[in-house]
């Protein structure tokens, strides 16, 4: 069977039970006895292992099957759950992810130690177990001995050569007055055949439907105990014919063939002949018509998988559709008629209700990215050798799936910074007054058009005045400088490029990443960052984060001939100022407004496009934040305030370009440039 | 031609054997996804066949198996097994189940255990 087509639902689905094995698990480190638990690891283990089988992936099958059987004897508490098995297992599902994510690259994982220790520790529990059985089969073995010599004649397919007990010759005998055939049957299992023993109780329970088992060989509990090779023989009593017991017996899957044989008893001197018994018990796998009236109420299904390439097509699809209703709406409007004005109303609210159920389709709950955390703070907090309580709250505050793979990496980075940076070990804390054990939260809600993500601790939070002797010694800023800045405005330097407020650079957090690149990430997003700290106390960063990227709020800005967007989320106001009130500082041109000094940038030589001959009295300014400060750009028009939908510049020879998150196409079928305030000025 | 309902918790596994099923001819009229829900929706769909997982959260194979067995005597239920399920399994042929397949599933045997029981 090609099992390629099934990739993908394999991974996805692989990921939600890894996911579910490491929650429950790091439940069971705080609980070890919590039976919900282990049930659910057993369960998540062993729907995986299935899974990977029927792709062929013996290695996760393979360490899947062992977490299973780990977590069995767990369950049956023959296995104590203490760190070892916890880290054990841990490092299974560490190597599980690796193993999940590298199907089909063709890499290999080495899990031959891991399966070896865990070999070990199931074997430590199982010897106790192994001698109850060992002294079960004994007892059955006695039992079986007592046996009267009888001589039997067996003829056709199979020859069996069996002595009968006193029982079973008066059973045999009574069976024979009663009109029944004394048949012996040979069951040939398939070699293939793995649970031979359930299978052999399929057969046991077919024919004794049909008959009475006088004997089998070996005893029915050998069969049970699965002591048998690939053959079995059933003497049974029964009335039907030799073709009903065959195609009765054969009926079992993986069951390759059933040699039949009519016992003659001599001493008892029964007739051989075969009764045609026509009314008998139902055979188990008779047929039966009661099924076969059927109502017709499928339920439908509740929920499907969509590849989220498809949700981005039907969301560009939607842009394209509304881009053309505006389109539409301007083309008629110029026609001056109102034939259409009801129908263009109703495209109108077709388009929107299309326009929101695209977009609440690809929201997705934020839980699938905080769920991978509570194992993340959990190592690093036992690296780092910290006590620390993790909350997470509002996993179910849902996020378009693009700002959600987004903003991982960013929270990674806020999280390591709380562990590493922020919360202090035990012994600190207690000096402290605190308790021993730190508190971390992660919290998601939903404010108005955006979701609010919270990083907050209650660690040892941020010394303006380290801040600002770290600024100074990294070349952030003069001494002078540093020392004019408020202290709220002390804690934004951490966002500076190049700054890193650790102490010591450790191995967790403090290289490369800084936060300078979680601000830019959600920047770039339409998001803001604002922290919040004080020291001793602890620190909180806020997220800000739009519901959806595809479609933004813009301010729709001219520049001569041209239209540009500007996102709406950097936007913090417009003014219109005289020329006259324009200075230069250091050869930048500003303009006092509000009091407050504000750089003044004219689009139109950034863009590069030609200035108008001669500067109007009045000009107009969007004022843009970025980073926190205050820019003013002058362009020539303001058109107002629009949803653009964005079209990314992704391709080859327009990834790079800086300045840009994108164009839009406009409802007269132009293309406007999307404007990036991050990277464009 | 038969009416199948597949319960498994793994929608990976459902997927399997309902492209196994359809694509040899035989209607899954449904599926459920742990035992609670298959014996819901055994009685309302009252399908020809069932393919029973045995592990699954909320209510096991097992005693879903007993349910329908109790709901309908009649009922034809195949057990979908692991290897290292032997007990497990010898248990659901004594509750009544028709047969039994074990993961990983071969697409013969599938079709096999199904023409056995219809």
């Amino acid at each position: 069977m090609d099992m390629s087509e099934y990739k993908d639902a394999f991974n996805a689905e692989s990921e939600e039970h890894l996911q579910e094995l490491n929650n429950s698990l790091l439940e069971l480190e705080q609980n070890p006895g919590d039976m919900e638990h282990i049930n659910s690891m057993f369960r998540a283990a062993h729907t995986l292992k299935g899974m990977a089988a029927t792709m062929g992936f013996t290695t996760i099958a393979e360490l899947t099957h062992g977490m299973e059987d780990l977590m069995d004897k767990v369950r049956k508490h023959s296995i104590l759950l203490d760190t070892s098995i916890i880290d054990t297992l841990f490092e299974c599902l560490d190597n599980l992810e690796a193993l999940v994510e590298s199907v089909g690259s063709g890499d290999e994982v080495d899990v031959s130690n891991l399966k070896h220790k865990m070999q070990k520790l199931v074997e430590s529990s199982s010897n106790e177990e192994d001698a109850n059985i060992e002294s079960d089969s004994v007892k059955t073995d006695q039992e079986a001995i007592k046996e009267s010599p009888v001589e039997v004649d067996v003829e056709v397919d199979v020859e069996v050569d069996v002595e009968f007990t006193d029982v079973e010759n008066e059973e045999i005998g009574d069976a024979t007055k009663n009109g029944s055939t004394i048949i012996a049957a040979k069951v040939i299992i398939d070699d293939s055949c793995v649970l031979k023993a359930a299978r052999s109780a399929l057969v046991v329970r077919n024919a004794s439907n049909i008959g009475n088992i006088i004997r089998s060989i070996p005893s029915l509990n050998d069969l049970e105990d699965e002591k048998f090779d690939l053959e079995f023989t059933l003497v049974l009593a029964t009335k039907e014919d030799m073709e009903t017991v065959r195609s009765t017996l054969v009926k079992v899957s993986e069951i390759k063939d059933v040699l039949l044989s009519v016992i003659k008893m001599e001493d008892t001197g029964t007739e051989d002949e075969v009764e045609d018994a026509t009314n008998t018990k139902d055979s188990a796998s008779g047929g039966n018509t009661e099924n076969a009236k059927k109502t017709d109420t499928v339920k439908s299904i509740q929920s499907v998988r969509v590849n989220i390439e498809r949700l981005d097509n039907l969301m560009n699809l939607v842009g394209e559709l509304i881009i053309n209703k505006i389109r539409i709406n301007q083309q008629v409007s110029e026609l001056g008629t109102n034939v259409l004005d009801e129908a263009l109303s109703d495209l109108d609210r077709l388009t929107n209700e299309i326009q929101t159920e695209v977009m609440e389709s690809r929201m997705v709950p934020i839980g699938q990215i905080f769920s991978r955390f509570p194992r993340m703070v959990r190592d690093l907090a036992k690296t780092e050798e910290k006590k620390i309580d993790f909350i997470i709250e509002g996993k179910d505050i849902e996020l378009d799936r693009t700002v959600l793979d987004e903003i991982g990496d960013p929270l990674v980075h806020l999280l390591r910074n709380s562990v590493d940076h922020g919360i202090e070990g035990p012994e600190k804390r207690i000096q402290l007054g605190k308790s021993d054990t730190g508190t971390l939260k992660l919290s998601a809600y939903r404010l108005r058009n955006s979701v609010i993500i919270e990083v907050e601790d209650d660690g040892k939070g941020m010394d303006p005045a380290i801040l600002r002797r770290v600024a100074v010694d990294k070349g952030v800023m003069s001494r002078a400088e540093a020392d004019k800045l408020s202290d709220s405005d002390v804690i934004n330097l951490i966002f500076a490029p190049g700054f890193s407020g650790a102490e010591k650079v450790t191995d967790v957090s403090g290289r490369g990443v800084g936060m300078d690149a979680v601000r830019s990430k959600i920047e770039k997003l339409g998001g803001s960052v604002t922290v919040e700290s004080e020291a001793d106390k602890g620190s909180k960063i806020q997220l800000q984060l739009p519901l959806t990227v595809a479609i933004i709020q813009s301010l729709m800005v001219r520049l001569n001939d041209e239209v540009y967007a500007v996102p709406l989320s950097n936007v913090v106001r417009d003014v219109g100022i005289n020329a006259s009130d324009i200075k230069t500082i250091e050869r930048q041109e500003v303009i006092i407004h509000r009091e407050k000094v504000l750089p003044l940038i004219r689009l139109h030589n950034l863009l590069h496009t030609p200035t108008p001959a001669k500067d109007k009295e009045k000009l107009i300014v969007v004022v843009v934040e970025k980073m926190g400060n205050n820019i003013g750009l002058i362009v020539d028009e303001l058109l107002g305030q629009q949803e653009v939908i964005i079209k990314t510049l992704d391709s080859n020879i327009l990834k790079d370009t800086k300045g840009f998150a994108g164009a839009t196409i406009l409802g007269n079928g132009s293309v406007a440039l999307i404007l990036d305030i991050a990277t464009l000025i | 031609m038969a009416k199948v309902m597949i319960v498994d918790d793994a929608a990976f596994m459902r997927m399997v054997i309902k492209d196994i099923l359809s694509k040899n001819g035989h209607e899954v009229v449904g599926e459920a996804v742990d035992g609670l829900d298959a014996v819901q929706k055994y009685s309302e769909l009252k399908p020809d066949v069932v393919f029973m997982d045995i592990v699954m959260p909320n209510m096991e194979g097992t005693e879903a198996l007993t349910k329908i067995m109790g709901m309908d005597p009649n009922a034809k239920v195949i057990m979908c097994s692991s290897i290292g399920q032997q007990s497990v399994v010898t248990e659901a042929i004594t509750a009544g189940a028709q047969d039994f397949i074990i993961k990983p599933f071969d697409a013969t045997k599938v079709l096999e255990a199904l023409n056995n029981v219809i």
